[in-house]
């Protein structure tokens, strides 16, 4: 094998693949990158078992500046690889394998000669039926996951909590995500045909797969093909193939979580609400219990932390305007923090049922395509 | 007694009547497991095991974790069910965890504990640290659930009451053959009776031919058969044995190890009952299972401490050669029964 490339072109599909290697495998040939040349352009894949990610650079798209003199195939050490590219003095690169896998890597006066494995020995990626697939608009797509990640568990002790439950019916996708602490839902319209408006998918993704695969979305790209077998999913893009393992097991049923009644509602300026929370947790992080207080009045609303070692904080808030009763209840201001920032700057409201019972956060433009729930902690 | 107040606690988390802490403090694994399904079948719905359960293992997570759980109102339904499974930190044991930095937040949770949380603190050790304060703490604050092993007695009428609530009898030769196959472990006991209810589902009668076929002989079982055989000097099933557990795949170095193990068990007591000590005291001193000291007490009996001695130095010897790959691995052993065999007589009880 032997091509010689761009090497800012090889560097962004390098970095994307790169995403899915893990220094920490039971596989040790995992550890590298494998790298196809063949006459339409480079594949190249890197996986951890859990995720895999496969990228083509096209022959024929120019500014690549791709030569192909040899097909073939290779696996190198993803992290010597990329160091030494990253390190190339010219802007381009050439890279030959040798004999016994030896691989030289050449730019300018500089080369490099690394030892690589055989490519035949890299584990075969799932084949998954490309007739049942959906197309999600990128930008949506990556809103929905930013949105919901950050309610999913980060404790292996309850593995189906670690992901985001997808549904997909009725012409659209629902994301819902829980640590048992707080909850993230999402809904987003989807255009389907009428035999996939029949159908209804219902997996587990884990968070982790789903943050990288925001990471890898360029924004340039419209839209992404997502496919779905027994185990695994499959998320396409023009030169891009996102393969995740899907978690095992029934996905708790989120809906009886929501509550359908509010005793108290509050209209608040969502970036407004996260400057209050952001400097009543400077203190309360300092404390026995990260914890701050909320007391809702209809004439004024305040927020106060404590930490019997450093003091003690409070501050009014701004507020839209307020229905129902006054109502006083404490919870974890980072969860709070994490669902401000996921709504970013727009009005919201905040509905209270009791001090004790879930409260909920969505849009001040009623609607349920965004809800975000989080649970009261009782104090001492 | 403890059994009382296992039973009683039982009884009262079947009625839902739950204490908001909970010490389990004992290491008798089918007490353990019997109460763990009882609080998860009782204290959430299977609906809720995701959302309201919470598992944490004490020797890798921090209490400040644990407390997060436990301060927080349940998600959906009525409580939160958290086990804190081996708190090392409550025992006298070292653990991988230095001094936790929440300690003092969760002996204040203790005083004031919440009230839709069920708190499960599981320590499975022999002791409890009497200095810490942590303990002093849980006396007062927690339900102590003690779940150590139980007695010989206790558990052979915990087996007998649990075949008869299932509707089953079993003869007094079969169920001493149970006890004895089971080497008088409620655990390993309890995980045998199901096959045992399937063979006898016609009559409802366990036979000891039921038991003898249906549950398996320990390597420590066939073992002591063996050594029981070596000290009768009838060396034909001696070495028949041994050619079982050949045949078994088990290596000629660890049959020689336990066979060594279990004579220096019986010359320890056999000396230590000379001295005037009591079994349930030796079995203390030398942290064995009252059952084997039992079975080691009678055992001796029929032999001389000169015999013991004699073959416990022959299986040193055996294992001198066995490491320094001195002669055929295998053929070691049948030679120091043979040698063994032709030294002096033993007490002739057996002839």
């Amino acid at each position: 094998m032997k091509f010689t490339i761009k090497r800012t072109a090889f560097l962004n599909r390098l970095a994307d693949v790169q995403r899915a290697i893990s220094s920490r495998t039971t596989i040790p040939i995992l550890t590298g990158i494998k790298i196809i040349a063949d006459r339409d352009g480079l594949t190249l894949t890197g996986s951890d078992s859990d995720i895999s990610i496969e990228a083509f650079i096209p022959i024929e798209e120019e500014s690549n500046q791709l030569e192909i003199e040899e097909t073939g195939a290779i696996v190198l050490q993803a992290r010597f690889f990329n160091e030494i590219v990253r390190k190339l003095p010219e802007e381009t690169m050439t890279v030959e394998v040798l004999d016994r896998f030896q691989t030289s890597i050449t730019s300018a006066s500089a080369s490099f000669t690394i030892n690589g494995i055989d490519a035949n020995n890299y584990p075969h990626l799932p084949v998954i039926d490309e007739n049942e697939s959906f197309h999600l608009p990128v930008n949506l797509f990556k809103q929905v996951i930013n949105q919901t990640v950050i309610a999913a568990s980060s404790h292996e002790s309850r593995p189906i909590l670690t992901g985001i439950n997808i549904v997909i019916e009725n012409e659209q996708l629902l994301a819902v995500a829980t640590d048992s602490h707080r909850l993230s839902q999402r809904v987003i319209p989807l255009s389907m045909t009428p035999e996939q408006a029949q159908k209804t998918y219902n997996v587990v993704i884990p968070a982790k797969s789903l943050i990288e695969l925001a990471k890898t979305l360029e924004d340039t790209a419209e839209t992404i093909e997502m496919m779905v077998t027994e185990n695994q999913v499959l998320f396409k893009t023009e030169n891009l193939y996102f393969y995740s393992r899907l978690l095992e097991g029934r996905y708790p049923d989120t809906n009886r979580l929501i509550p359908d009644q509010t005793a108290t509602s509050v209209e608040f300026d969502a970036h407004t609400l996260l400057g209050s929370i952001e400097r009543a947790s400077l203190l309360s992080h300092e404390g026995k219990n990260n914890v701050v207080k909320l007391s809702v009045n209809p004439d004024r609303i305040k927020i106060s932390g404590n930490s019997p070692e450093v003091g003690n904080v409070e501050e009014e808030v701004a507020f839209k305007s307020m229905t129902g009763e006054s109502i006083d209840l404490s919870f974890n201001p980072d969860y709070m923090k994490d669902a401000l920032r996921a709504f970013g700057q727009m009005d919201i409201k905040v509905k209270f049922t009791s001090p004790v019972r879930p409260f909920i956060l969505v849009p001040a433009a009623e609607g349920k395509e965004f809800i975000q729930l989080i649970t009261p902690v009782r104090t001492f | 007694m403890f059994e009382v107040s296992f039973s009683t606690e039982l009884a009262k988390i079947k009625k839902k009547e739950f204490a908001p802490v909970y010490l389990v403090f004992g290491t008798e694994a089918y007490l353990i497991d019997t109460l763990r399904k009882t609080l998860m079948e009782n204290v959430i719905g299977p609906d809720e095991i995701d959302l309201n359960f919470s598992s944490f293992d004490m020797e890798e997570v921090s209490l400040g974790t644990v407390l997060a759980d436990a301060e927080s109102i349940p998600f959906f339904g009525e409580r939160r069910l958290i086990f804190m499974n081996r708190s090392v930190f409550l025992s006298t044991e070292k653990s991988k965890q230095k001094n936790d930095p929440d300690l003092a937040d969760f002996e204040h949770y203790l005083q004031q504990p919440s009230e839709s949380t069920v708190l499960v603190i599981y320590a499975p050790y022999e002791k409890l640290d009497q200095r810490k304060k942590i303990n002093k703490l849980l006396k007062k604050s927690a339900v102590l659930i003690d779940v150590q092993p139980l007695k010989e007695r206790d558990v052979q009428k915990y087996i007998r009451d649990t075949i008869n609530n299932e509707g089953y009898n079993i003869s007094p030769e079969a169920f001493e053959k149970l006890i004895q196959l089971t080497d008088a472990n409620l655990s390993t006991a309890i995980g045998e009776l199901p096959k045992l209810f399937l063979y006898a589902q016609e009559n409802r009668k366990i036979t000891v031919a039921a038991v003898e076929a249906l549950v398996p002989k320990s390597l420590e079982q066939n073992i002591f058969a063996l050594n029981e055989s070596v000290l009768k000097k009838d060396t034909a099933h001696a070495l028949s044995l041994y050619q079982d557990l050949l045949l078994q795949k088990e290596d000629p170095i660890k049959i020689n190890a336990i066979m060594a193990g279990q004579f220096r068990l019986l010359i320890q007591v056999q000396m230590l009952l000379k001295k005037g000590f009591q079994q349930s005291e030796i079995g203390k001193m030398l942290k064995v299972h009252p059952y084997r000291i039992k079975l080691a007490a009678q055992q001796i009996r029929k032999f001389d401490s000169k015999t013991l001695l004699s073959a416990y130095e022959g299986l040193i010897e055996t294992e001198y050669h066995l490491k320094t790959g001195q002669g055929d691995r295998k053929m070691q052993f049948e030679l120091f029964v043979l040698s063994f065999a032709n030294k002096g007589n033993s007490k002739k009880i057996f002839s």
